[in-house]
Parts: C-alpha cells; sequence; structure tokens
C-alpha cells in the first residue's frame, strides 16, 4: 500500500518584496528592533523584553514531538512585506491552479491565494463589513493598529489570558509578535454572519508569529474565522500564533480556524480563553499542514455556569506530525464541556493530548471527551495522551477513545454496492469526520473534505 | 536465593531474561494444574510457569513495604494472579509486577490496593503472540491516603489480546493517580487492546491517564474512563429500606468496585473483609 501525497503541489512561494527585516537569530537587540519599527509605546517594548527573558529561561518541552532539528537561531523573526505584489495570475504554477480548480475555489478568491491581487474586491466588500460593524460600536483591527488606536483597551487584556511564563513558545510568541486580529464587540451586540479575518488579511500578508485578541463583551455574539484551507507557504519554519478568548457574562464566542501550512514548518500555536458566567466557548478546528503541530486550545471556564465545546480534526500525511488536543480547566460550579476530536493518519503520526480538570471548586461539573483516529499505512502511528483529574464532589467525567483501522465490513457492505474501492474509503472517511465539517462553514467545509480526499487519494491498493 | 520446586533447566535460564533481581528471591516453578497457591509474603518471587500449566496465585500483602514479583508464562499456559494489598494505613509501599505473556499464554490478574499511607504499584505486561492478559485493578483510597498506580500493556506478538481494567474509590483527602497505557508494537499486527477505568470520588481526588500508542494499522484499540459520584437517588433509595446513610454507601461502593468481577467466592469475600477494614 503505497501512500503518496505530493504536499508540494499545495506549497508555493510569492514572490513579495521585503521592506525591512530583521537580522537572523533572537537577541535583546532584535526585539528592539521590531519594537521601533513599529513605533511602539514604552510599555510594549517593556513587555516583549520580559518575554524575552522568560524565553531565554524556559526549556524546550520534553515530551510530544520531537523539536531538536527546530534551529532558532536560523529564523528571522520579523519581516516587513510589501503591500503590492509583483506576480501576475499567468506566472502561477499551473499546478497550483490546478489545485484551487480541485478544491473548487472561485477564480477571484484563487487570485487572492495565490498572492496576486484582485484585492480591489475584497477590499470593498471588506469596507462594507467594516462601515456595518463600526456602526455597532465594533472594532475589527489589525493588532498592530488597535495598539495604536486603542491602547487602553489593548494594554488591559494583552496577554492576560496566556501569560509568557505558560510554556518557551508563548514567551519567544511574547517577545517577537506582530499583525493579528483585533476583535471588541460591545455589550448585546450580536453579529449575524461569520467574520472572516481573511478579508483583512489580503491586503497585508500575515506574518508568522501573530496575535489574535477577541473581546465579547456581555451578551454578545461572534462567529471568527481564521486561516483557509489553501495553504500558506511559510518562509520561516515556525509558527507561533497566540490567540487570546475573553468571553465575558453570558457571551457566545465561535472560534474556528483550518491551519494549511506548509510541510516545512513547526507550528506551535497557542490558544486559550477565558469563559465567564453563562458563557459558552465553541473552538473548531482542523489541522492539515505543517511538518510538526502542536496545539491544544484551552477554556478556562472561570465562571459558573459557563461552558466549553472543543471540535477538532487532524490528518497527517507521510512526514506529518499532529500533536493536537484539548485542555479544558473547570474551575466554577456547574459547568461543562465537550470535546470531540477526530485524527486521520495515513503515514504520518497523530497524536490526542489533552487535559480535562474539574478543580475542587467546581462542583456539578460535566465533561465528556471523545476521540477517534483512522490509521492506515505501515508507517503510521497514532497516540491518545489523555488527563482525567476531578478534585471535586459531585462531578461526571467520561473520556471514549478508539483506534482502528478502516472497518472491512463497512467496506466490504459499500463495495457489494458497485461502488469501487476507493471510493467507498472516501465515504467511510467522509462519514468518520462529517461531525466536525457540519461544524464549518460551507465553503470551508467543501475545502476541507476535498484536500483530506486529495490526501487519502493513492491509498488504496 | 531459595529455589522451590525447580526442576527444569529452563527456569534458571529465564533468569537471564529478568532483569538485576534481589538475591533472596523465591523462585517458583509451576507445573500440571495446581489448585490455589499463596505466595510467601516476604522476599520477592519469580515465576515460572511451563507450557500447558493452569494455576492460580494469591499473593496477600499484609506487612512487607516491598513487593516484587516476575512471572515468566510459557507456551500456553494460564495464569490467574491475585495480589491483595493491606497494609497498616501508616506504611509507604511500593509494588513492582512483571509479566511475561509467552506465547498463546493467558494471563488474569486480579490487583487490590486498600492499606497504606503512600503506595505506588507499577505493573508491566508484555505479550507475545497470540497471547491474552487481562488486568482487573481496584483501589479504594481514603482519609489521605495517596495512591499511584501504573498498569502497562506491551503487544509485542501478533494478535494478541489485553484488556485493562482499572476501578477505584477515592474518600476524603484521598489522593489516586492511575496512568495506563497501551502500546501496540510494529509487529504486534491484528491486536486488539482495550482500557477501562471508571472511578468514584466521594470526596477526594483522582486522574486517569489512560494511553494509548499505536504503531501496525492493523489494530483495534479503544480506551473508556468515566468518573462519577454517588448518585443522591440510589442512596434514597437504599435508606428508604432501612439501612443507614452510612451502610448505604459501603453498599454502592461494595457494588462499584466489585460488580462483575469474575472471581470466586473466597477472594470476593477475601476482598469484602479488606474493605470492611
Amino acid at each position: 500500500m503505497e501512500i503518496s501525497v505530493n504536499r508540494e503541489l499545495y506549497d508555493h512561494v510569492d514572490n513579495v518584496k521585503i521592506r525591512f527585516k530583521t537580522a537572523p537569530g533572537l537577541t535583546e537587540e532584535v526585539v528592539r528592533q521590531i519594537s521601533a519599527q513599529k513605533n511602539e509605546p514604552e510599555w510594549m517594548l517593556k513587555h516583549r523584553l520580559h518575554c524575552f527573558e522568560v524565553y531565554q529561561k524556559l526549556k524546550v518541552p520534553k515530551w510530544g514531538p520531537d523539536l531538536s532539528k527546530l534551529d532558532m537561531d536560523k529564523i528571522t523573526y520579523y519581516i516587513e512585506p510589501d503591500a503590492i505584489h509583483a506576480k501576475s495570475w499567468e506566472q502561477v504554477d499551473p499546478e497550483v491552479k490546478r489545485t484551487f480548480d480541485k478544491l473548487g475555489i472561485p477564480e477571484a478568491e484563487q487570485r487572492a491565494l495565490a498572492g496576486v491581487g484582485a484585492q480591489f474586491d475584497s477590499d470593498v466588500v471588506y469596507h462594507n463589513i467594516k462601515k456595518e460593524l463600526s456602526e455597532k460600536g465594533v472594532i475589527f483591527e489589525d493588532c498592530d493598529v488597535a495598539l495604536k488606536e486603542y491602547p487602553e483597551l489593548f494594554k488591559k487584556y494583552f496577554m492576560k489570558c496566556v501569560p509568557a511564563t505558560l510554556h518557551k513558545y508563548a514567551a519567544l510568541h511574547g517577545a517577537v509578535w506582530s499583525g493579528g486580529t483585533f476583535l471588541y464587540v460591545p455589550k448585546g451586540v450580536e453579529i449575524k454572519q461569520p467574520l472572516q479575518a481573511y478579508f483583512r488579511m489580503n491586503s497585508k500578508s500575515m506574518g508568522q508569529f501573530e496575535h489574535t485578541l477577541i473581546i465579547i463583551e456581555e451578551g454578545a455574539k461572534v462567529h471568527y474565522i481564521e486561516g483557509c484551507s489553501a495553504p500558506k507557504y511559510n518562509t520561516n519554519s515556525i509558527h507561533a500564533g497566540c490567540v487570546e478568548v475573553f468571553a465575558k457574562k453570558d457571551s457566545r464566542v465561535r472560534y474556528s480556524s483550518v491551519e494549511n501550512w506548509s510541510i516545512n514548518t513547526y507550528n506551535l500555536n497557542t490558544k486559550r480563553a477565558m469563559v465567564e458566567e453563562g458563557a459558552h466557548m465553541e473552538w473548531v478546528g482542523g489541522n492539515l499542514g505543517s511538518g510538526v503541530t502542536m496545539l491544544y486550545p484551552c477554556s478556562m471556564l472561570v465562571g459558573k455556569n459557563s461552558s466549553a465545546n472543543h471540535i477538532s480534526i487532524a490528518f497527517a500525511a507521510k512526514g506529518q506530525n499532529q500533536d493536537t488536543g484539548a485542555k479544558v480547566f473547570h474551575i466554577a460550579p456547574n459547568t461543562s464541556s465537550k470535546v470531540v476530536s477526530k485524527s486521520i493518519s495515513v503515514g504520518g503520526i497523530t497524536s490526542y493530548r489533552g487535559i480535562v480538570q474539574i478543580g475542587k471548586g467546581a462542583e456539578n461539573s460535566k465533561s465528556s471527551v471523545k476521540c477517534d483516529a483512522l490509521i492506515r499505512g505501515i508507517e503510521s502511528k497514532s497516540n491518545s495522551f489523555p488527563h482525567i483529574d476531578v478534585n471535586a464532589k459531585e462531578a461526571d467525567v467520561g473520556h471514549e477513545a478508539s483506534v482502528g483501522r478502516i472497518n472491512e465490513d463497512m467496506l466490504f457492505y459499500i463495495m457489494s454496492r458497485g461502488i469501487g474501492e476507493e471510493q467507498a474509503m472516501q465515504i467511510i472517511v467522509g462519514g468518520f469526520i462529517e461531525p466536525v465539517i457540519r461544524e464549518l462553514p460551507l465553503e470551508y467545509a467543501v475545502e476541507m473534505n476535498k484536500l483530506i480526499q486529495m490526501g487519502m487519494e493513492g491509498s488504496v491498493g | 536465593m531459595k529455589l522451590v520446586n525447580v526442576s527444569e533447566e529452563k527456569a534458571r535460564n529465564i533468569l537471564n531474561n529478568f532483569k538485576s533481581y534481589a538475591n533472596d528471591a523465591e523462585l517458583i516453578c509451576l507445573d500440571g494444574s495446581s489448585d490455589i497457591s499463596e505466595l510467601q509474603e516476604a522476599g520477592d518471587s519469580l515465576i515460572y510457569c511451563r507450557p500447558g500449566t493452569k494455576a492460580t496465585l494469591v499473593q496477600n500483602v499484609q506487612k512487607n513495604k516491598t513487593r516484587n514479583a516476575q512471572v515468566y508464562l510459557d507456551k500456553g499456559s494460564e495464569l490467574s494472579f491475585v495480589s491483595v494489598q493491606a497494609l497498616g494505613k501508616d506504611v509507604e509501599g511500593n509494588s513492582n509486577l512483571f509479566f511475561h505473556v509467552g506465547p498463546g499464554a493467558s494471563l488474569k490478574l486480579f490487583e487490590f490496593n486498600a492499606g497504606g499511607a503512600k503506595i505506588n504499584a507499577n505493573t508491566t505486561l508484555e505479550l507475545q503472540e497470540d497471547a491474552k492478559a487481562e488486568s482487573i485493578s481496584s483501589f479504594m483510597c481514603s482519609e489521605g491516603q495517596n495512591f499511584e498506580i501504573n498498569i502497562n500493556a506491551i503487544h509485542k506478538g501478533k494478535n494478541s489480546r489485553s484488556f485493562l481494567n482499572t476501578r477505584g474509590v477515592s474518600g476524603k483527602d484521598a489522593n489516586a493517580k492511575c496512568k495506563g497505557l497501551i502500546k501496540v508494537e510494529k509487529d504486534a499486527a491484528q491486536s486488539d487492546g482495550y482500557q477501562d477505568n471508571n472511578g468514584l470520588v466521594l470526596d477526594g481526588h483522582i486522574q486517569f491517564l489512560p494511553f494509548l500508542e499505536i504503531e501496525n494499522p492493523d489494530v483495534k484499540c479503544s480506551h473508556n474512563a468515566k468518573v462519577t459520584h454517588i448518585d443522591e437517588s440510589k442512596l434514597f433509595y437504599l435508606q428508604s429500606r432501612g439501612l443507614k446513610k452510612e451502610s448505604a454507601i459501603k453498599a454502592i461502593v461494595e457494588g462499584f468496585l466489585f460488580r462483575n468481577l469474575p472471581i470466586e467466592d473466597k477472594l470476593r469475600q477475601m476482598f469484602s473483609e479488606e474493605l470492611g477494614g
């Protein structure tokens, strides 16, 4: 059984003119340069330097995937890209175009994804949305802009949910972060259509240390979507982003992301939400690309009656190590959480690593965790490392996990209806990932489905 | 080293397969089909089951702080191993059990931890081709006790089966941490592994870490972990039948720990007595 997933098909470089970049390697000088280049206030420089100090003290985690090949001295920590892209649509590699066609992405979007502009359209759309939002008092901005325009709000929340001391790569992020999204939704405002970072990010290429800060005030509702299923080429080998969500009383937040970094990337992302009284937080995530992923979205249920949902899918082809999971800390009473994690390993390594902790004061809390893994191909590995920690009276926690091959009986049954083996397998895999796909907006769902199908191609025989 | 009932050269050779071992270890060689035999409490045990053996061994730990046993099940042998730990409330206990389950051999392991202030129990099962191992580990952790229970099942040969069942109760100020690992190695195709963890929290702390590591695509493995509390309606029902609250709790705990336990009445009684204390 040969499995060949040609990831180069997805991975492509944009020839972007660069205005300014720091020398490779991380020193205090580099941190100061980044801050100076961005013209930041004094407190931010201090914060960066503090994070840098913490970064130097913390050690590389000993558990999980091997990070020894990640050479931190060869990485360029800050690149300011030029907004005008030099390429034309005709110059785009036909292979890349074919990938987009297979994914069914409309041409206007294809052009933007390939980095050849056509941003005029999306800029118009973006401005329309922006006008509508700002009338309601919503702030939807680039983090660098937000730091300048809303300094007090920014300072109040920035890295208060993910402290630099959390782990080495959170500290690294704090020292060199740039770009990202700032979203503030005032009290009681409900945003009906999903907010996509995509609109904003087209005009300025996304960095690999982007910071996403989401503050949702009392009773507000929002669905925020980040990333896209078309691959992003990353010249640097590390992506250490950070997402902070503050879900205030009775708010509802859904954060969806599809991450598909190129195969040379170490994706060491940190995502965390503070969920207050009666609020509901949902994480929907898909991890398809990157060589190594370590990503465990975390919900801190600090207010009573709060709840969290984690839904994720990971796909590992040859040479990929997807170490993903979910962390839920029940701190207040009557809190509930649900985790659904699916993984498919065809030649790569997938691991579920998660913790559900019911703390001393979290009486009457409930949690259920379900992880399923499909494994195919002789080189594949599939692991599961859950941690269930209950320290409260009247708590109910359930955890289920299974790892297995594609059920031969199911395959046989479908094939007996006259369907070929490859298609039968796609049907089974489609059914397997359906609970996750269902939660994504339509265009993402279609793309995810197709990407996984493409990954599975050639795995029969 | 004391040799008990050893008649085969192979029994000596297996010593080389084992890791370093205490000099005063007791070496027991089991043969044919034997009734329940009790292991002597003092010292370590080295047990060899010859091909075709069917035996039951009981280890009752009441005084000895460290208990180590290494068991080698040869082709097609069957062994039930029962270990009951009821150390004094102020003792720090340590146990290491190692089972080599040979081709086609079958192991049933029952472990019960109740005593001791701080207990560290490690069990490793190594499964060869067509081997079967079932482990049922129960614990009753109460009043400031601290248990750490680790069980590893390593599938080395193909078509091997493992079933790890851990269930326990954590009472006031008690702390129990149970780590289970099913590892299916590259050559262990068509193996099945299942882990089932059940915890009942009265007023204590329970941690379950049921791990799976699968290196072969042709397997079926799953785990299930559940931590619950005493259902008020059950308690109410028993009390309405005239049971005092304490006896009602005891009945529920006993039912939780020993329900569906495929063991003989004699052993069940033994467990029950321990629980009574």
